[in-house]
């Protein structure tokens, strides 16, 4: 009784805040997918389109005002679904997807100055959602460096484990990589523990 | 003997290349002296000289421009960037001309082609900061590299990024 007075009562004073949350992690583990399943949650529109072939986001894409209310408290945010960061961007990955030369290598040029954008751009987020496909090894040099530079500047980060809902996804082999950070784990495609994961960004970032 | 290359002059002393070319370019090539009797090298000094002076390269071999674009074209876009620059390897072996290699004649004229002078500059339309020219020369994009990653373009659709690692303080 005591605890949920104090809850309300401390609700009272808190402000509505507006905060910049990067999504960020390798190519095609889900985070446009799962910037979509938060847009259409909390702002009633997907982001930006979704496809199999790596690198489909190639420019940070902002939704704004995207606001999250749990326990009386009011999060206002702007998600930016960044750009698959890897160290290697070659066009022969996107001719098994039928795309013509020409335009595989145009694709890999503007891929490689997403990958150039989404690093620039962690000096402009308060906040890290870090994705991770649950169904691959996830001690990756891409992985351990981009938690690393977010860490250096001491941005919080949530470390997310998706796809879920897939049958071979090793969530504790994610978060016995990098323990020390925040975890859940959630399907973007399926929903699943989307409110899990809500919670736990008002919790870091109240 | 070493040159400046942002205008040809060469370097007369140890002294000069430490401390600059009058010019003010910090960059020098070494130009080993049997490549001096190359034609190429004979060109009048009075010539207008090249944004990023390859000229000493020109009759090198060169990879498969794939989707090169013309350098006209691509000088079209944006001026050369005057941070550009070449560096060769030591020595300058990597540059001399392959007597019978196809690609290591000159352009009629004796120039280099085109698509050379193309790898060696930076338009608006690049996203990386480093190229390979040709086989131990790359061109540097120094302004872009104070900003971005370095983005190395090994092949037209082929990019390697080196990611910035940075640690927390303790």
């Amino acid at each position: 009784m005591i605890r949920r007075f104090l809850s309300w009562f401390k609700g009272l004073f808190k402000k509505k805040k507006n905060l910049a949350i990067g999504i960020y992690g390798s190519p095609n583990v889900g985070k446009t997918t799962l910037a979509n399943r938060i847009c259409v949650d909390l702002a009633g529109e997907p982001m930006g389109a979704v496809s199999p072939v790596p690198h489909e986001t190639r420019t940070v894409h902002k939704k704004d005002k995207v606001t999250m209310k749990i326990n009386g408290y009011t999060l206002s945010m702007s998600l930016l679904d960044m750009p698959g960061i890897a160290v290697k961007v070659d066009y022969r990955d996107f001719l098994e997807y039928g795309i013509s030369k020409e335009e595989a290598q145009k694709r890999a040029r503007e891929a490689t100055r997403g990958v150039v954008e989404a690093v620039r751009h962690m000096d402009k987020v308060d906040a890290a959602l870090f994705i991770i496909d649950a169904t691959e090894d996830p001690y990756t040099q891409v992985n351990i460096t981009i938690l690393g530079n977010i860490e250096a500047r001491s941005i919080p980060i949530i470390v997310v484990a998706n796809k879920i809902d897939l049958p071979s996804a090793n969530t504790r082999r994610v978060k016995e990589a990098f323990p020390g950070y925040d975890f859940v784990q959630v399907s973007a495609m399926t929903g699943e523990n989307l409110d899990g994961l809500y919670k736990e960004i008002v919790s870091k970032l109240s | 003997m070493h040159k400046c290359v942002r205008c040809d002059r060469a370097a007369t002393t140890i002294q000069e290349i430490n401390d600059g070319c009058p010019c003010g370019s910090k960059v020098f090539v070494f130009i080993r002296d049997d490549s001096m009797a190359s034609p190429l090298e004979s060109e009048p000094a009075d010539e207008k000289p090249n944004p990023v002076s390859a000229d000493y390269l020109a009759p090198k071999s060169i990879p498969d421009a794939n989707g090169e674009k013309d350098a006209a074209e691509g000088n079209a876009t944006s001026e050369p960037s005057s941070e550009t620059s070449a560096q060769p390897p030591s020595g300058a072996a990597a540059q001399q001309p392959e007597p019978h290699s196809p690609a290591a004649e000159p352009n009629g004229n004796g120039k280099a082609p085109s698509s050379y002078f193309a790898r060696m500059t930076f338009t608006t339309e690049d996203v990386e900061n480093i190229k390979i020219v040709t086989e131990g020369v790359f061109a540097v994009d120094v302004n872009a590299l104070s900003r971005n990653p370095v983005v190395l373009k090994d092949q037209e659709g082929v990019y390697y990024v080196r990611l910035p690692f940075e640690q927390k303080k303790k």
